[in-house]
């Protein structure tokens, strides 16, 4: 459904991706992970069309993303950003309506909506609190619920869904709720794009990972086949070790810190 | 934690505009009896001071009041600054310079007044306003968009300008001229006329025109301009048409009245302390406001020290500030995140 060709992005004569190609097929979770200003989110805003590229195509649908009717766009495209600066008094359902604004379904099937992500992301309690109010990790729940609701319901194309570092703020208890949601969500009709820290994480939820190291692809393939140690040493410069979850046969990737690492070897450098 | 429903405080405010109109006609310098409506044969001159004096008057002031109010809420949307004033895109700075070289201009020249019923000085405010408000936006828009911080950093910038010249033409002005110009800056509504409301009629009727349907997208703005372009709200097109409304509001209002201060600030920022920051119930529920307001603030220039008058800006500065401050200490939450 969204099929990145050879994005290179330059600001101020500084180049921030180079030919970067990600296919998101129907149906799948794909990870985004590597270090900070690897281009991680650079790639996220070419797609949006905030961005302007050098070179390169991006296709949704088969249609670039100019090609799109806003609204249409809008029904199909969901994004949550890193960062959110809403300051203003709204309580979080109201935040959450927000999302409905390019539907046109009217008052009771949006109530209807909010009701149901209110409750996916255990908010409930949050719905008539003023957002301004609440804690980092309580507006990022409501963040996100409001993508949720944005495209919640199946619509002519299926919908795709951005997520850049949703869980940044979350305790451990909603890191979970996050991965059930997501794996929960995705269907045939609905793929999922997320940015991520946690490589656990993106082991127990991706069904594929793309490794960005200074605005280049690394490498991109099957969660299993891309988390490997060699990759983790060469992008991040961190020595880790697998261990296998004795009860579910899932890979656990553990860090080591046990000795000097690349990474602080190239810091010391600079 | 909402002391009422949008919907409520419309229809609140609704009931009590009207009350506050009828009541402000016969509050003034001279005494007329509210009774003076039933007699037949009412006094003669009382009548005159009705029609001509008193009407006009409380009708311009509900008209700038529901201008300003309104621009204020568009404005602090738009910069998503619950702090943000019709002054901050230098719409109030850019009137006073132009009414200045209006005054400075028209005695040297003796341009009569006229113009549609507007005075040079008037016309000069409104081209000033306008002028400083497109400068603003063009130095601010790059290839990317507008941002809104390098937007408010210009609008400063703006402003200091203008008021410099503005000093300037003071120190050339003689003293007759020099007085008309701090009397204007002070806000006054003593000019009323018909020609001024029939005017201001027609710039709200196009002012309230193209702010129709802008609500909800306001609404998206809040989260922040990508989150709106990402909910297909047409960001670009949309800030430019609410500088163009606000400046064609403030521009026509500060050049009628004169500028009157604080009224763009505290009035939204009540609204939403009673009924919060959507603008569907925002925007009609701060005009409502802002009109009942101006017209209180105007009844009081008029009587405190009757016979003569305070300029209606004085009023609403000095009962401003220390109504604004009190807010911000008690609700500081409001403005804790940026």
């Amino acid at each position: 459904m969204l099929e990145i060709r050879n994005i290179a992005v330059e600001i101020a004569g500084k180049r921030l991706l180079h030919a970067v190609s990600l296919d998101v097929q129907s149906g799948e979770v794909v990870a985004l992970l590597g270090p900070n200003g690897s281009g991680k989110s650079m790639l996220i805003s070419t797609i949006t069309g905030e961005q302007t590229t050098l070179s390169g195509s991006v296709q949704f649908h088969g249609n670039t993303i100019d090609a799109w009717q806003a609204q249409s766009l809008a029904r199909h495209l969901a994004i949550l950003p890193q960062k959110s600066v809403l300051s203003f008094p709204f309580t979080g359902r109201e935040v959450i309506e927000l999302a409905r604004i390019p539907h046109n379904t009217g008052r009771q099937i949006d109530a209807a909506i909010v009701d149901e992500v209110l409750g996916k992301l255990d908010a409930q309690g949050l719905s008539e609190k003023l957002y301004p109010t609440l804690s980092g990790g309580e507006q990022q729940r409501i963040q996100l619920a409001r993508v949720l609701a944005q495209v919640w319901q199946p619509t002519r194309l299926p919908r795709l869904l951005i997520l850049d570092e949703p869980s940044s703020y979350f305790d451990l208890a909603h890191q979970i709720l996050l991965l059930k949601l997501v794996r929960g969500l995705v269907g045939k009709d609905l793929s999922v794009l997320i940015v991520l820290h946690d490589i656990n994480m993106a082991v127990s939820c991706a069904d594929r990972v793309a490794l960005l190291k200074a605005g280049r692809l690394y490498t991109v393939g099957d969660t299993h086949s891309v988390i490997t140690e060699e990759n983790l040493l060469s992008v991040f410069g961190v020595e880790c070790a697998f261990v296998t979850d004795p009860r579910t046969g899932q890979k656990i990737v553990a860090l080591r810190h046990d000795h000097e690492s690349i990474n602080e070897k190239e810091m010391i450098v600079r | 934690m909402r002391l009422l429903t949008g919907r409520q405080l419309i229809w609140l405010l609704g009931l009590v505009g009207p009350c506050v109109a009828l009541a402000a006609l016969f509050v003034g310098s001279t005494n007329i009896s509210p009774l003076v409506i039933f007699y037949i044969q009412a006094n003669a001159q009382d009548w005159i001071i009705l029609q001509e004096i008193r009407l006009p008057r409380v009708l311009l002031s509900m008209l700038a009041g529901i201008v300003l109010a309104m621009s204020g809420a568009v404005l602090q949307g738009l910069f998503r600054n619950p702090l943000a004033d019709p002054s901050l895109i230098g719409a109030s700075a850019g009137a006073s310079t132009g009414a200045s070289l209006a005054i400075l201009l028209g005695s040297t020249l003796t341009i009569g007044s006229g113009l549609a019923g507007l005075s040079v000085v008037a016309m000069g405010a409104f081209i000033g306003s306008s002028l400083a408000v497109w400068l603003v936006y063009r130095l601010s828009a790059g290839p990317r968009g507008t941002s809104v911080s390098t937007m408010l950093l210009v609008g400063i910038a703006i402003s200091a300008l203008a008021a410099a010249l503005n000093n300037l033409m003071g120190f050339v002005a003689d003293n007759e001229m020099l007085r008309r110009m701090s009397l204007w800056q002070m806000g006054n509504l003593d000019l009323a006329d018909w020609n001024r409301v029939k005017l201001g009629s027609v710039m709200l009727i196009a002012f309230v025109l193209l702010l129709y349907r802008q609500a909800i997208s306001l609404n998206a703005m809040l989260l922040g301009e990508s989150e709106a372009h990402h909910l297909g709200v047409p960001v670009e097109a949309l800030k430019r048409r609410l500088i163009l409304v606000t400046a064609l509001g403030v521009g026509v209002c500060t050049a009628m009245v004169g500028t009157i201060a604080f009224v763009g600030l505290i009035v939204p920022h009540l609204v939403r302390l009673i009924s919060g920051p959507d603008h569907r119930t925002l925007l009609p529920a701060s005009g409502l406001l802002g009109g009942v307001l101006l017209m209180l603030a105007d009844s009081l220039a008029r009587v405190v020290i009757a016979p003569a008058e305070l300029p209606v800006g004085v009023i609403t500065a000095l009962l401003g500030v220390p109504f604004f401050i009190l807010l911000l200490r008690q609700h500081s939450f409001v403005n804790v995140r940026d």
